[in-house]
């Protein structure tokens, strides 16, 4: 018989070992009559000689290859049995599995996928950023610069560049639609290592000047605008006008994403000192192999320098002080989001902390509950490894499904995490088995531990001892009671220190949504129409949006409609840094300032406040005065207090004609919601025209429901015009607050997991007292005491064990809210209202865990508890 | 999972007078019982506690086989025989014994 027959026939061996045995009973007894006892004294002398029968049958089965098979099955419904008679127990263990491992597994998948995992490209790890750092300005490498790096540097074995940012109209397939364009060196796909999916990659000739008319394109655009034909390759597009010939497919991995590639052509005019139309361009190379970062920015700092007699002398005050700053490629693509992953991920390790102390804890409760059955268990002849094994079978049934449950949270709370990856990142994001099994191997080592203890210290301790010790056992108590008070504490001083993070994130969300913006966003819809640069003449950009505008203003529900080159907390913006007054020496404001076309009807749709002077009018055109606005802080910086309106300033520095200031506005938060308003300077469209305008309408209702009627206009005028960001001014404001609301919501919920456990645990550790205590609380009864008095009691205690752990806990938080100080808006690491809203927050949690036990200890009944010695 | 012997007997020992005692012919666990007390005269008392799992393991290793039959009182018993297996098992095992016994006693008398 193979051990499944057996296994399925247990039953007919279980009655045969049953009749083997009586049949060997009865002739004993039988035996003992024969010599003279009575029958009764027979039977009683073959019971005691004979030895417990199920223990005989027991060690029968475990002789056979039955054992394991049957006797697990009955530890599976025995175990099975006690779950039932105490679910809540199982759930909340089941479920504080669950979400350890859950959170911890997706958190962890994002940190690896991010920072850990190397790039998806040729040998990685001596891929490295560079740029050139000057006075004024970002970062960034200058054409002529890159030049010569390329030429003349000892230390790469390739060196690319890309500059990003530009995008063009697509025409010529399907809808018209916009797409942003990488413009890459022709070595810089094959410096990364990267092949295309069908195609070829651009040819070295394709490099000059009159070659460059081809394009790579995305996986995606290739999918979604030409249904993934491989028979695109040779075809033409347009991109703004200009035919391109596809020459390749590139995979969806490759970061920095853009819709499509185009070589960027090495022609004189952007390569030469001299010129004055440098790009500005992102520098990635590849290390010599042996070769450091250090070397490497060295190397490149010296041909900067050498650089510096070839440009005109102009450029010397720009070019002063210049930097080099080389860094591994995958940690220039990080280093925004590396913050936010470490600290999301000591959270969620914070949690596993936590649940694992729950568990050890839960398990430690359940264990003491059931010491009078182990003991009774052991003197009725369980063997100690049986005993044991049992309880793992327990302790399995909850961490198993438990571990089951905490992959399916894992692969969830992966999926939601998803999207909050910055697009700049190569990320293949799956939930992580390796950090699963960790976490896994984590929660469930601490349930064998603290599920296995109870019967290991059972089964060690002579069984009588355990029964005289009547109710409750006592033997284990002081020892593991102060075990169980000190992990509660712990789990309490844990949770203070999320509480603290997410209660500082939670009130910088509130102080950002409070900042002032200074417009209204509400009922506001923007839409941007980018003109194809190809179009020479500035004046037909104005034109085109002088008519759309005319037609945007009459469409029904509009109240207002006006045009502006960059809406606020839009794309990064245009500014300037130097302006020019008139009778001035020198005026340039210390740093740069924004500028921005607008038509007449801007600050009215917008709700900007006019200070001083007057808005634009329709008289404001190309051929009449030059005039512009400021903002306060603007006028401010410039003027220091003296009257702005009628002063006269310049772009230029020999300036032909002046612009007069004709009003001031009130500042508003144009780049960014965290920053204070900046200076600002507006001109009239008409006077500085611009091939991207965006429309913003003010409407009467839902501003969204205008999209397509905005669209209608503008594809009236040009078919092949796309309408691009289409938004409501809340979506836009949405969206910027948007990280900061995911990281405010996952602490919060890490939180909230956190406060939720150590109610648990203080809920577990009271009414375990309280049951302890029974026969005191009795007494005190008897003698007198109040139920009120009782309550009292075991709430103190409560609060002290809360104490216990939130003074530690705020020390914690205090050295740990430091690390949160670049997520914060608007308050201190330290905000004392934050620190004092989390512990009472937690000191009253923790009195509601405690009210149900005391409520069932002012229900003794004394006399019953007296008793029941 | 091996039953600790609650007999004195050396460990293995128990085996090998089950299978001696069986090589007479087909008996139930009464009767091994009863027949090792008797030719040990009473030296050896054999407990339930460990003849019945020994009888069960060698029944499982197939050194004996077992059949239900009726016994001397009339009722159902189960009755153990030896199997070939069994049988040449008891032979090596019985020259071990007698190997070991031998070089002991060598070793106990020299002196």
């Amino acid at each position: 018989m193979s051990w499944m027959q057996r296994l399925f026939h247990a039953k007919r061996m279980d009655r045969e070992l049953d009749s083997e045995l009586e049949h060997h009973f009865d002739l004993l007894v039988a035996a003992k009559i024969r010599s003279g006892m009575t029958a009764e004294e027979a039977r009683r002398e073959a019971r005691l000689e004979f030895g417990g029968h199920e223990q005989v049958k027991e060690d029968c089965r475990e002789s056979r290859g039955t054992m394991l098979a049957v006797s697990i099955l009955h530890d599976l419904k025995y175990a099975l049995r006690q779950m039932g008679r105490n679910p809540g127990f199982a759930v909340v263990t089941v479920l504080t599995l669950a979400l350890g491992i859950g959170a911890n597994t997706a958190i962890f998948g994002v940190l690896d996928a991010v920072l850990l995992r190397p790039l998806p490209y040729r040998d990685p790890s001596r891929l490295v950023w560079a740029t050139e750092r000057f006075a004024v300005g970002g970062g960034g490498v200058i054409s002529p610069d890159f030049a010569a790096w390329q030429s003349r540097n000892r230390v790469f074995e390739q060196i690319g560049a890309s500059s990003s940012g530009d995008s063009a109209n697509l025409t010529g397939v399907g809808e018209a639609t916009r797409v942003g364009i990488g413009n890459v060196t022709v070595s810089f796909f094959p410096m990364l290592g990267v092949r295309p999916i069908i195609g070829r990659l651009f040819a070295s000739e394709e490099g000059r000047v009159g070659n460059e008319h081809v394009a790579l394109l995305s996986e995606k655009l290739w999918r979604n605008q030409f249904g993934g034909d491989s028979r695109v390759l040779g075809k033409t597009i347009q991109l703004d006008g200009k035919a391109y010939t596809v020459v390749g497919v590139m995979p969806a991995s490759l970061r920095p994403a853009a819709d499509l590639w185009t070589p960027f052509a090495m022609d004189e005019a952007r390569f030469s000192p001299q010129s004055p139309n440098w790009a500005l361009l992102s520098v990635v190379a590849r290390l010599r192999s042996g070769v450091g970062i250090r070397e490497a920015q060295s190397d490149l700092m010296v041909i900067t320098h050498q650089m510096d007699q070839q440009y005109p002398v102009q450029a010397a005050r720009f070019r002063a002080h210049e930097s080099v700053e080389v860094l591994p490629l995958q940690a220039f693509l990080v280093h925004n989001v590396r913050p936010l992953l470490l600290m999301l991920q000591g959270a969620a390790a914070l949690v596993l902390l936590i649940a694992c102390a729950n568990v050890a804890n839960l398990l430690l409760s359940r264990g003491l509950a059931r010491d009078r059955e182990m003991a009774v268990r052991a003197s009725l002849g369980a063997r100690r490894l049986r005993l044991i094994r049992q309880s793992l079978t327990e302790a399995l049934l909850l961490a198993l499904p438990g571990c089951g449950l905490g992959g399916l949270a894992g692969y969830l709370a992966t999926a939601i995490l998803k999207p909050l990856i910055p697009p700049t990142l190569s990320v293949d994001l799956h939930l992580d088995l390796r950090i699963f099994t960790f976490c896994a191997a984590a929660l469930v080592l601490a349930v064998l531990v603290f599920g296995l203890a109870p019967a290991v210290i059972a089964s060690r301790i002579e069984p009588g001892e355990a029964l005289r010790n009547s109710g409750v056992g006592i033997r284990t108590d002081r020892h593991s009671h102060r075990l169980r008070r000190l992990l509660t504490a712990g789990e309490v001083g844990l949770s203070v220190v999320l509480m603290v993070g997410s209660g500082l994130l939670a009130h910088s969300l509130l102080r950002l949504s409070e900042a002032p913006l200074g417009f209204d966003p509400h009922g506001i819809l923007i839409s941007t129409v980018q003109r194809p640069v190809t179009i020479a003449d500035p004046n037909e950009f104005a034109e085109f949006f002088r008519m759309a505008l005319e037609r945007v203003q009459k469409l029904p529900g509009v109240t207002s409609a006006a045009l502006i080159s960059q809406y606020p907390l839009g794309p990064p913006h245009n500014g300037m840094s130097r302006l020019n007054i008139q009778g001035a020496e020198q005026a340039s404001p210390p740093q740069g300032f924004r500028v921005t076309g607008i038509s007449p009807d801007y600050f009215r749709t917008m709700r900007i406040r006019l200070l001083d002077g007057r808005v634009f009018n329709d008289t404001d055109t190309a051929i009449t005065q030059p005039v512009v606005i400021l903002n306060d802080v603007l006028a401010r910086t410039l003027f220091h207090g003296r009257d702005p309106i009628g002063q006269r300033v310049s772009f230029l520095s020999t300036p032909t004609t002046w612009m007069v200031v004709v009003g001031v506005v009130s500042a508003q938060r144009s780049d960014s919601l965290e920053e204070e308003p900046g200076a600002e300077m507006f001109l009239p469209y008409l006077q500085q025209p611009s091939f991207s305008m965006t429309f913003a309408l003010r409407t009467v209702s839902d501003p969204s429901a205008l999209a397509g009627a905005v669209r209608g206009v503008i594809q009236q005028m040009d078919k092949n015009q796309p309408v691009i960001d289409v938004a409501t001014m809340d979506d836009v404001i949405a969206s910027a607050i948007a990280p900061r609301r995911f990281n405010a919501m996952l602490l919060g919920i890490f939180a909230l997991l956190a406060l939720m456990l150590a109610a648990v645990g203080i809920y577990g550790v009271m009414s375990y007292s309280v049951v302890q205590r029974r026969q005191e609380i009795g007494i005190r009864m008897a003698l007198g005491a109040g139920r009120r008095n009782v309550t009292r009691m075991v709430v103190r205690e409560g609060a002290v064990l809360a104490c216990a752990g939130i003074a530690p806990g705020i020390v914690a938080a205090l050295v740990t809210s430091r690390l949160l100080a670049a997520f914060l808006f608007g308050v201190t690491p330290r905000d004392p209202a934050t620190f004092c809203g989390v512990c009472a927050l937690l000191l009253v949690v923790a009195l509601i865990a405690c009210y149900l036990p005391a409520r069932r200890a002012s229900r003794v009944d004394p006399m019953a508890a007296l008793r029941y010695e | 999972m091996n039953s600790p012997a609650k007999s004195d007997l050396p460990q293995g020992t128990l085996d090998l007078l089950i299978l001696r005692t069986v090589a007479h012919g087909p008996i139930h666990g009464y009767a091994i019982a009863q027949r090792i007390q008797q030719i040990s005269r009473e030296a050896l008392q054999i407990q339930q506690g460990s003849l019945y799992p020994a009888l069960h393991r060698l029944e499982y290793r197939k050194l004996l086989a077992a059949d239900w039959a009726e016994s001397e009182s009339g009722r159902r018993a189960k009755f153990y025989k030896l199997t070939a297996k069994g049988r040449a098992h008891l032979k090596s095992e019985t020259e071990d014994w007698a190997r070991l016994t031998e070089a002991v006693a060598l070793i106990l008398n020299e002196g």
